[in-house]
């Protein structure tokens, strides 16, 4: 999962290569969580974990829940989840699912 | 010298400027047994072949050096003609490039002056049997050719808006055949045959089958009899000898119209698909069957069903089936594609291995219904391959509706696995199973999605169900599946669900938030 601190806008955008489903989603989260919780990264130098999702096509509930997971254990750090995609499917599923109103969704 | 007690071994043409040449070239030829016709140049050679038409000779021997036009072009423009005879390039220059000249440009044999008998003999001899057979081919391919037509013209006259058909031959004539009969003003069997093999042969013993069918069905049998008949004659008459080996899967559907019924018999064929009025999709007699011409006891699978308006049933040979396999989709998808397409796809028959028929029967013609593209029946604990399953949704309804969009195609593909796993887990025990079902309404552009178990069902009210945005994480793929498709019902107390899609572009449904 390639990933990138960008200091400037203190902004930890991690790229999503697949579909977020829920026969990949736990390993997803996983690998997400090693990134979150590396040693080599301060917390102090980033506050917002982008997610790029424009390598997926599909989330499906099970991938929805991890998102939603994803913005407790952030919030819970005082951090915050932005959310890019250019597919009108998965912004969709976003608007009908509310997870809209739980993290911040812009286009690729 | 040839006579009418002796005829000729073949009738030679010989091409040289010089006229002792010819002369020696005509004594020898006639004591070899052959006809001989002499030519000076090669614009009388070229006059000959064609007032007399090349058929006429079965061998010309050219003089590589002759005046105007030399030998290598009148050979070269002999490439040209339909059927040449087969030429022997014959001259005094023994240069290595003049013989290989001659041979690229089709020459059979290269003869140095002065010529030989014991060098005439075989080259003049072999020559001619080229030619012979070069002709030989040529009439078979000629009659091949008409044969094709006669087979896919046969086929077509059984077309009409009941009945809706496309046949691809892999060769130029296959084995496959679709049969109509009318038995009366209420009756009328339909025959979706597929003879073993893909060759001349397999339409020799298709179109024998035909013949016989034919005479049977004015004595109006009972399908299963008619289908015993056949068997017996087949397992007789030419199965008893194992190097006459040959079979015939085959599909019969006996069409009640009075009592909107029909009975499907299957002798080895694939499954035959049925959807009702309501799309609704299923395969018909399941039950183990064996081809026409293997065992005497003949073993049948047969279903009777009700053929009512709106219904739609399909029938295919095993060359849809292997092409289907060899993409990757259903065979109803590729049926759909196939019958509604406006033109074939070549890239796709370029692929099939076998003859391709597929049939399509409407009840009720004039009735506009749902049309099959999909039907899986899923065995308990399917839920782990569900990202291959997606796949191969996705596949099958891309082949089948090419322009359906992908917001569209995505909503769809994500409703069917939500379905999909919520019926593995909760409608399903070890030995239960899932059935997936999709169709598509063409004059209401409408696609309509089933998901049924065995299960109880359920009194799950997902109308009201409303995800807290704090957090709460049940209940949102039941959200997808409510928000996602066009309208939504549940079947049979919950076991059962069903989704439809409008798939009209502006159709894009916005949540109402409550």
């Amino acid at each position: 999962m390639k990933h990138e601190l960008v200091r400037e806008s203190k902004t930890l955008r991690v790229l999503f290569a697949h579909d977020i489903l829920s026969t990949n989603a736990e390993s997803l989260r996983t690998e997400l969580m090693s990134i979150v919780d590396a040693p080599s990264l301060a917390p102090t130098s980033w506050d917002c974990l982008e997610a790029d999702l424009s390598g997926a096509r599909m989330v499906d509930s099970v991938g929805l829940n991890f998102i939603a997971g994803i913005v407790k254990v952030l919030q819970k750090r005082g951090k915050r989840l932005r959310v890019r995609t250019a597919s009108p499917h998965i912004r969709r599923a976003f608007k009908f699912t509310r997870l809209d109103q739980l993290a911040e969704v812009v286009g690729a | 010298m040839s006579s009418d007690l002796n005829p000729a071994l073949g009738h030679v043409l010989a091409v040289d400027d010089d006229e002792s040449s010819r002369v020696l070239l005509s004594r020898l030829l006639d004591r070899l047994g052959y006809q001989v016709t002499t030519a000076g140049d090669a614009e009388q050679a070229r006059n000959l072949l064609q007032e007399s038409g090349a058929d006429r000779f079965d061998c010309i021997l050219i003089d590589y050096f002759l005046p105007g036009q030399d030998g290598l072009a009148l050979l070269e423009w002999m490439n040209s003609l339909e059927a040449p005879p087969a030429a022997i390039i014959v001259s005094s220059d023994s240069n290595r490039e003049t013989v290989r000249a001659s041979l690229h440009h089709g020459a059979t044999e290269y003869l140095l002056k002065p010529v030989r008998a014991s060098d005439l003999k075989p080259a003049v001899a072999t020559a001619c049997l080229r030619s012979r057979n070069r002709r030989l081919r040529r009439e078979q391919q000629t009659a091949l050719v008409r044969l094709a037509r006669i087979h896919q013209s046969m086929m077509d006259f059984r077309t009409n808006d009941c009945c809706r058909h496309f046949h691809h031959a892999r060769g130029a004539v296959g084995g496959d055949w679709l049969g109509r009969y009318r038995l009366d003003e209420n009756r009328s069997l339909v025959m979706v045959a597929d003879v073993s093999g893909h060759d001349l042969v397999a339409g020799f013993i298709s179109a024998y089958f035909q013949g016989f069918v034919r005479g049977l069905i004015d004595r109006k049998p009972p399908a299963a009899s008619l289908l015993a008949e056949l068997n017996s004659l087949l397992c007789m008459g030419w199965s008893h000898d194992a190097s006459l080996m040959n079979s015939i899967s085959l599909c019969a559907i006996d069409l009640h119209q009075d009592e909107g019924a029909a009975d499907i018999y299957r002798c080895g064929s694939p499954l035959v698909a049925l959807s009702d009025a309501e799309g609704a999709v299923r395969n018909l007699a399941y039950g183990p069957s064996s081809p026409l011409g293997w065992f005497d006891d003949l073993q049948l699978s047969h279903e009777r069903i009700v053929f009512a308006e709106g219904s739609t049933l399909v029938a295919w040979t095993d060359g849809l089936e292997a092409l289907a396999e060899e993409i990757s989709v259903a065979p109803l998808s590729l049926a759909y594609r196939l019958l509604d397409s406006a033109s074939p796809d070549p890239g796709l028959l370029a692929r099939a291995d076998d003859d391709v028929l597929v049939v399509r029967l409407a009840a009720t013609p004039a009735v506009a219904s749902f049309l099959p593209l999909l039907v899986h029946v899923y065995p308990a604990g399917q839920q782990t391959r569900i990202d291959d399953l997606q796949a191969g949704w996705e596949r099958s309804l891309r082949i089948a509706l090419p322009g359906l969009e992908d917001a569209r195609l995505f909503d769809v593909l994500l409703c069917l696995r939500e379905g999909v796993l919520n019926a593995f887990e909760h409608g399903c025990r070890d030995d239960g199973w899932v059935r997936l079902s999709v169709s598509f309404h063409p004059a209401r552009n409408l696609l309509r999605a089933r998901i049924e178990d065995p299960g109880f069902g359920h009194s799950l009210d997902i109308v009201g169900l409303a995800p807290d945005p704090r957090g709460v994480t049940r209940g949102r793929g039941l959200v997808l599946i409510r928000d996602l498709s066009q309208s939504w019902a549940f079947e049979r107390g919950g076991a059962a669900l069903r989704l439809d899609w409008d798939l009209e572009p502006s159709m894009d449904k916005e949540l109402c938030l409550k």
